[in-house]
């Protein structure tokens, strides 16, 4: 499936970038995933993350790119801004209060855009529409730094209050073997249980 | 990498970017100068002012003044000139900028010091049928310096491929870092 092949994409760039460049090389060309060093957890989260995607959107939920949407037209706002304060095509007096406006422009998004990002986004990978007579949801994951307990939550998006969230919380050995590689099989039946745990919770709230 | 990843990643070191112009460009709104941090290129202020130097500029509303140091444009010339103002006239109260006459020379101490040079009229410095120069020649006049650490601008200048050596290594550093 497409999804299935993007989402694996990211985690093998991510390694790959890594000490591992050589080894992602022959792997890819055999159409094996890449081993992730088992001390970057960013890497480790980010793998984890994008099987979650896969599982919630294979389980019938569309991803709701709102948020990345507000987060790239921010993003080229402000820098739009910037290139008009460096190449506005007049003399430097008469400049003068253009450039002031940029600068002030570009302080006002950028403030913006992390207000935003803190907020609204916070720890949350992945935004859903609402499923047919469900609810939308959003998926976020802790993965402290020199921690190995992966920390995923499923809530509602937007919250409401006083709503329970189903979470899942393990070490990441049950799913890395040794060589740093994902085995998918236990996290997927992980997810999809915390995905159902989620599911009849709405049911009950409702 | 999908195009939705991509372009934030993009955006990320765009604005990594940018907030470096326009720090430079809110230095120069507060300074009121059109470069507020020059490096010093020739000797010829030696031993104030040494080749490699970097020197901190305002421009402000603040009259010149004889004995400050300010750094000018001549037309026909590319690179800024460093030079001690000598004379102001001010021919009348309110003058526009176009109006007040300024002379300066190369000499390191505030006047009253060595005779040897003459000033930069009688250098043939300024341009064909110059005189004075004028408050719209001066980018501004110097109010602090850092001895020497604009070698390294120096050297990038003469020598392009440290340049862009350095913008790889850093372009290298920040598509790889893990955020």
């Amino acid at each position: 499936m497409a999804r299935g092949a993007s989402a694996k994409t990211p985690a093998a760039a991510g390694a790959a970038l890594a000490a591992a460049a050589g080894k992602a090389g022959e792997a890819a060309k055999l159409g094996k995933k890449t081993p992730i060093d088992l001390g970057d957890t960013a890497s480790l989260k980010r793998a984890l993350d994008d099987c979650v995607v896969q599982v919630v959107t294979d389980g019938g939920y569309e991803e709701d790119h709102f948020v990345s949407n507000v987060k790239i037209a921010l993003g080229t706002v402000t820098c739009l801004l910037a290139l008009v304060a460096q190449f506005y095509p007049k003399k430097w007096l008469a400049q003068w209060w253009v450039l002031l406006a940029c600068v002030l422009a570009y302080g006002a998004c950028t403030l913006a855009l992390n207000v935003f990002i803190t907020r609204v986004e916070g720890e949350v990978f992945l935004f859903t529409r609402p499923r047919k007579g469900g609810k939308a949801l959003q998926a976020s994951s802790k993965l402290p730094r020199f921690s190995p307990e992966y920390m995923l939550q499923l809530e509602t998006h937007p919250k409401a209050p006083n709503s329970k969230l189903a979470s899942l919380e393990r070490s990441i050995a049950s799913y890395f073997d040794v060589d740093g590689f994902l085995v998918e099989a236990p996290f997927r039946a992980d997810v999809l249980r915390t995905l159902r745990a989620f599911e009849s919770q709405q049911k009950k709230a409702q | 990498m999908n195009v939705r990843q991509l372009m934030l990643q993009t955006l990320n070191l765009g604005l990594i970017i940018t907030s470096a112009l326009i720090i430079w460009k809110s230095l120069i709104l507060w300074t009121g100068s059109e470069s507020p941090v020059v490096v010093v290129l020739s000797g010829s202020m030696e031993p104030a002012y040494y080749r490699g130097d970097i020197l901190f500029l305002t421009m402000g509303r603040r009259p010149v003044r004889v004995g400050e140091v300010v750094v000018f444009n001549i037309e026909g010339r590319d690179i800024p000139i460093v030079h001690r103002v000598v004379k102001v006239h001010e021919r009348r109260p309110g003058a526009r900028d176009e109006e007040v006459e300024i002379l300066t020379k190369a000499c390191p101490t505030p006047p009253g010091g060595d005779a040897n040079y003459g000033n930069d009229y009688e250098g043939q410095l300024y341009a064909d049928g110059q005189r004075w120069l004028n408050r719209n020649h001066i980018m501004g006049r110097v109010i602090g310096f850092l001895p020497s650490v604009g070698r390294v601008t120096i050297i990038m200048n003469d020598q392009p491929i440290v340049k862009y050596l350095l913008i790889g290594v850093l372009a290298i550093f920040v598509l790889t870092s893990k955020e």
